[in-house]
């Protein structure tokens, strides 16, 4: 909740941020200013990076080189060692994509890396891998099938068709060959990885999940 | 986080330093200022007859005030029980401050899709203490002044020392949230528990919340007629209640 | 400070012959067994024999809670009401569960229990206000609905009362009758006990309040360490929906639903649950929209409801206003097996025809009338045994007979077998029951003619047609569904009487008509069957040996919680695992509990040590929780939502809550071995009732549907079934952990360190197994 107070509208930290050119000639005064300034980039990042992670969403690196912020790169290296010396940003992290490399930034206070995980996916504009391999964590963690309607939810908003239609490319792709699917009684199909389930053990897992368990509240 | 309004920082201290009951010294100034024309007799001390004097100061507004949202709550109660164990040491719905026991199974005691409560259409109306500002109806009955605004909040609150469980009160809050406590002998109100209230701290779903304080009398139907009876002027009360 | 807190220190007994009441000292009488179920075990022991017969008027009816109840402990407002059983074959002692507010305002009242004997000479509520305490003489009353009784006795008593009754099923003691209070929250199979004694109702009211022993700060502490470890339903710690601030989530099965966009839509405005944090106080109330009809029935949702104290709400309260036309309240609340007419509609095929969004809310209709039929009547459908049960007698039962080839060899072959040979599906809800005229002596009919019954009115659209059961479940006429409550509170003809009684004799009775058909429905896993008439509850498909174990141990379907939520909880199963082998050995009890854990529906390992000894964890729990007030379907929290604790969570919480509310200091092996005591008097009433020692054979066996088939394998996580070699072995092992010898008699040593020599006199006059 103590974040709450140091968050304000960026635009609007920024416009008091501007520093004014020290007509000074006193070089501790600039050092002081710059200081200042430094600190206040600092706090502008952070606090953005964590308001937007409370919103669910993680930050590119390279927005804060564009406006409002137009920060130069030498600026938001100041910025970046600063989050990684201090404790007191412990919670501001990098994530890759998987497949790209390009990093971005969240707060795990508010956004974990799992779930940066799935939004990287998602923004991908890659829905094969997507579904393909949040499938396969899901088969390798819990371990469970996933039921196609998973990816109608937040943050993965696929209409069920579409869903359709790409596990249909991927039972055609040979890097996804492990990729199966099983159908319960309900009709719900289920996707798990064969390198983590076998079909019976994916179809006991979910005929559970999808059918049986709301049987025992159900009928 | 919390998609619920925050609670309100800690009440600065409105006045006095004496504990709870004291008024604000710019009140007690207001009274004496009116008393150029010796309507009252401003005495903290002494056997008077005219009791009124003891409860005549003219409270500020309370700082805040609890407010229920009906669409939120679930009936679970547990604000009940943050009330009284935490501040009484025992679970009881019926000397909660906050009320919800009596309207449970339906208001006005009719279900069938029509009234709010369980048997109605589920909404849950809960009573509050709406805090309110003057003429305070309890502090206006109570016969001993035991009724003042608490320093840190300006919670309408009563002072133990001076209360003598007559009752006075709980017939004279419209909204009945004034419960005389068959243990102790005395009466128990909301106070706000010093700025942060253990019912909004315990609410799961952030139906009951402490916002700051606002006329809340008119939008809440009080349960019952409010006696604004000033024991000093009847003469059926007095002798008991001087 | 009192010298105990938790309990008001006064237990009621009533004794309606006299209209008298009695106040008896909690603390000195039944301290020892806390309240609840405990108590009364103990006030069964003492005031019962073998003979004795749930209706008889000596036989005592116990409402216990105890001294959690009436907290801020969380999840605390449970009623636990036990008697002999009308239900079951023998008579044996069962308690029907009832949630609400009823226990509570008890407490509130000073009252630890009540305890109701005799037989009132016409029809009576009793009316409690604190100590006062009256036998009301109400007429009135009798033959109308719990929701009458409910409204008029809070008219008399007051907004805050409580009302527990029952409907006319009860009154016409129907073996298959429950107590019901708040309007969703019933106890199942104890009405007809209310019935036998005239008693309608109680009514409560309480100004009084439950002390604390622990000090403010103390006790808030604690209730503020439960309120962070609390996950949502069955204790689930894992949304099952991906969240912001979640590493893991939860399969379709998990009940912490919450999440953006998703609302209380009927709510005015309506209310969104939204994201849920952990760590934000104020949204779990919003964690659980359990929406059993289905995410649609989310926008007729005012907001959800449940028990006294809990945070988590997870009776759904709806509202639907095109319910009017069947006559009944267009708002309705509750949970689970509580909405009758699940699949009603489905079954009948008349949404067949119908846009999703009138298929829908034909179903939610049904759900609602079926659950106002019920409620109102005073039914169980005893775990959905209804449903299903007769389902199999009327339609696939005289022809599986003849097919002795059609075993199933996979928990779904049962399903497809049975399609592919043209039988009904066995997923049909027990509105096929409904296919029954009244008039027809279908004692004598053949799933044929029911079938062609069947196929005869679908469409038709007469009169005549149109007011046989039939035809009105054929039309999606819903009255049907108050047409067949009718029947069976009121048990007219022989449908009515067999839906009504107890299960084992409805069968006997048909047995003669239909050779086999007895071990034909006891062996069915579609119909679910355990024993003596009762369903199974979270039996082997919920974690195994240990499943299948929790399911032996009462004379009624489990009603057991401990573990099954554990192992639903969402977790990925590793790290479940890993919990408990650090959460019990921390505890002191064994090591690698994690080997106990059987998770999905399946069984990968034979029985081992550890899996007796989470029997029993399980089974102490249950009786704690009876026993204290607390909610089975919620505690015990072996896991937690926090990440931060390694999703941790702390099964010692129930003694530190009993400690310091009562003052009694009790660690939590101490705090089991209390359950395990009162549940070894639930043991021995139990010989008692089967006038016998021999449980391995009598009680403890597994249903048939249970045991593997020739070739099938066992125990490599492809299915559930169990060997008779490995179901013995872990009786061996059960046995053990609870004291019991080896025919699973509680033995003499272990009940004298109990403090119940008395009970071991008794049992060593029974004989091993019954005299015929």
């Amino acid at each position: 909740m103590e974040h709450e107070k140091d968050m304000r509208v960026a635009e609007e930290i920024v416009d008091d941020a501007t520093p004014e050119t020290p007509e000074v000639d006193d070089e501790a005064a600039a050092k002081a200013a710059e200081v200042e300034a430094a600190r206040k980039r600092l706090t502008i990042v952070t606090d953005h990076i964590r308001r937007e992670s409370r919103a669910a969403r993680i930050v590119a690196p390279a927005t804060f080189a564009e406006e409002p912020f137009s920060y130069t790169e030498e600026q938001l290296e100041g910025v970046w060692e600063a989050i990684a010396a201090d404790p007191e940003f412990a919670d501001i992290v990098r994530t890759p994509d998987e497949k790209s490399g390009a990093e971005f930034l969240h707060s795990t206070k508010y956004l974990v890396v799992p779930y940066a995980r799935l939004l990287l996916r998602t923004q991908a504009d890659d829905p094969v891998y997507l579904i393909a391999q949040t499938v396969r964590d899901n088969a390798q963690t819990y371990p469970r099938p996933t039921p196609v309607t998973f990816f109608e939810l937040d943050p993965f908003n696929l209409p069920l068709e579409e869903i359709f239609a790409h596990v249909t490319v991927i039972g055609s792709l040979e890097e996804y060959a492990d990729i199966k699917s099983v159908t319960v009684s309900n009709g719900m199909v289920c996707l798990y990885s064969d390198r983590y389930l076998t079909e019976p053990r994916a179809m006991s897992l979910a005929q559970w999940a999808e059918v049986d368990s709301h049987l025992n509240s159900n009928q | 986080m919390s998609q619920h309004q925050e609670l309100l920082p800690e009440i600065s201290d409105v006045g006095s330093k004496s504990p709870i009951g004291e008024f604000s010294r710019r009140d007690f100034v207001k009274v004496c200022g009116a008393t150029g024309v010796g309507m009252f007799a401003v005495t903290m001390f002494g056997s008077v007859p005219f009791v009124s004097a003891l409860k005549m100061p003219i409270m500020s507004d309370a700082k805040g005030v609890l407010l229920h949202d009906i669409t939120r709550c679930v009936a679970c109660r547990r604000c009940e029980l943050a009330c009284t164990e935490f501040n009484d040491g025992a679970a009881s719905s019926y000397l909660s401050r906050v009320k919800v026991a009596r309207n449970f199974a339906a208001v006005g005691g009719v279900p069938a899709g029509m009234a709010v409560g369980k048997a109605g259409d589920f909404r849950m109306q809960v009573d509050t203490c709406k805090q309110c500002p003057h003429p305070v109806p309890c502090a206006e009955a109570c016969p001993k002044g035991a009724i003042r605004a608490d320093v840190k909040t300006g919670a309408r609150r009563v002072d133990p020392a001076l209360c003598v469980g007559c009752g006075v009160c709980t017939k004279a809050c419209p909204w009945a949230v004034i419960t005389v406590n068959p243990e102790t002998h005395k009466a128990s109100k909301c106070y706000l528990c010093d700025g942060s209230p253990e019912c909004a701290r315990a609410c799961p779903t952030g139906a009951l919340k402490y916002v700051a304080w606002t006329d809340l009398r008119l939008s809440s139907p009080p349960v019952q007629p409010g006696i604004l009876a000033d024991p000093s002027t009847s003469s059926y009360c007095a002798p008991c209640h001087s | 400070m009192p010298t105990y807190g938790g309990w008001t220190g006064k237990t009621l007994r009533v004794d309606l012959t006299t209209r008298t009441s009695t106040v008896e000292d909690t603390l000195v009488k039944y301290k020892d067994f806390w309240g609840g179920t405990g108590m009364a075990y103990k006030v069964l022991w003492d005031e019962t024999t073998a003979d004795t017969h749930p209706f008889d008027p000596e036989c005592p009816i116990i409402f216990g809670w105890g001294p959690l109840t009436g907290t801020g402990a969380p999840s605390g407002g449970r009623t636990a009401i036990t008697s002999l059983s009308a239900q079951h074959p023998f008579h044996a002692v069962t308690t029907g569960h009832m949630g609400g507010h009823f226990s509570a305002e008890a407490k509130f009242a000073g009252w630890d229990g009540i305890i109701v004997v005799g037989k009132a000479d016409g029809p009576v509520y009793i009316a409690i206000r604190d100590d006062k305490v009256e036998v009301v003489d109400c007429p009135h009353l009798w033959g109308n609905g719990i929701y009458r009784a409910t409204a008029e006795i809070t008219q008399a008593m007051g907004g805050s009362c409580q009302v527990a009754a029952i409907g006319q099923a009860g009154e016409n003691l129907v073996a298959q009758s429950v107590v019901m209070t708040n309007y969703s929250h019933s106890a199942g199979g104890i009405g007809a006990n209310l019935g036998s004694k005239n008693l309608k109702a109680i009514g409560v009211v309480g100004t009084g309040s439950v002390k604390i022993a622990a000090g403010k700060k103390a006790w808030r502490a604690l209730i503020d360490n439960s309120m962070q470890l609390i996950g949502s339903n069955n204790q689930h710690v894992v949304p099952n929906s991906p969240q912001p601030w979640a590493e893991y989530v939860g399969g379709s099965s998990v009940r912490w639903y919450a999440k953006k966009g998703q609302y209380w839509g009927a709510a005015n405005p309506p209310v969104e649950t939204g994201t849920c944090d952990p760590h934000d106080r104020q949204s779990v109330g919003y964690r659980c929209l359990k929406s059993d009809p289905g995410a649609f029935a989310e926008a007729y949702t005012v907001r959800m409801d449940g028990c006294h104290s809990c945070p988590i709400r997870c009776h759904q309260a709806l509202s639907v206003p095109t319910v009017a036309k069947w006559g009944v309240p267009t708002t309705a609340a509750n949970t689970c097996t509580g909405w009758w007419g699940r699949g009603l509609m489905d079954n009948a095929k008349v949404i067949a025809g119908l846009s999703k969004n009138d298929a829908n809310l034909k179903s939610l209709e049904a759900y609602v009338v079926g659950k106002h039929m019920t409620d109102d009547l005073g039914l169980t459908n005893n775990y959905g045994t209804t449903d299903r049960g007769w389902t199999f007698v009327l339609l696939s039962g005289p022809a599986m007979l003849a097919d002795d080839t059609k075993k199933p060899t996979h928990p779904l072959a049962d399903a497809t077998t049975l399609k592919a040979a043209g039988k009904a599906n066995v997923r049909l809800s027990w509105l096929q029951t409904v296919l029954i005229n009244p008039a027809w002596d279908w004692t004598t009919l053949t799933a044929a003619a029911i079938g062609a019954e069947y196929a005869s009115l679908a469409g038709l659209t007469t009169t005549a047609a149109a007011t046989t059961l039939l035809g009105m479940y054929a039309a999606g006429d819903l009255n049907c569904m108050k047409e067949f409550g009718r029947l069976m509170a009121y048990q007219v003809g022989v449908f009515g009487t067999f839906m009504a009684g107890p299960v084992e004799a409805g069968l006997a009775s048909w047995e003669t008509k239909a050779p086999g058909l007895t071990a034909a429905y006891h062996a069915s896993a579609a119909v679910q069957w355990w024993a003596n008439g009762f369903p199974k509850h979270h039996s082997l498909e919920n974690g195994g040996q240990v499943g299948g174990l929790i399911n032996t141990c009462y004379n009624r379907d489990a009603q057991n919680h401990s573990w099954s939520n554990f192992l639903a909880n969402g977790l990925p199963s590793n790290v479940s695992a890993v919990i408990a082998d650090a959460e019990f050995a921390d505890n002191g009890y064994m090591e690698n509990m994690g080997l106990a854990c059987e998770f999905g529906s399946v069984t990968s390992s034979v029985m081992n040590p550890q899996k007796a000894v989470a029997a029993r964890w399980s089974i102490a729990r249950k009786e704690i929780m009876d026993s204290t007030g607390l909610c089975n379907w919620m505690w015990p929290w072996i896991v937690s939502p926090l990440k931060e604790r390694g999703y941790r969570g702390d099964i010692s919480l129930e003694s530190q809550l009993f400690s310091a509310a009562t003052g009694v200091e009790m660690n939590t092996k101490e705090f089991d071995d209390e359950g395990i005591r009162f549940y070894t008097l639930e043991r021995a009433l139990t010989l008692r009732a089967f006038k016998a020692r021999n449980m391995r054979v009598l009680h403890d066996q597994l249903p048939p549907w249970g045991l593997a088939h020739e070739g099938v394998a066992t125990f490599n996580g492809t299915n559930y079934y169990e060997t008779h070699a490995d179901w013995e072995l872990a009786l061996d092992l059960f046995y053990a952990e609870l004291g019991f010898d080896q025919f699973g008699a509680p033995t003499r040593a272990t009940l004298t360190d109990m403090g119940l020599a008395y009970v071991a006199d008794e049992l060593a006059l029974l004989p091993l197994n019954p005299v015929s």
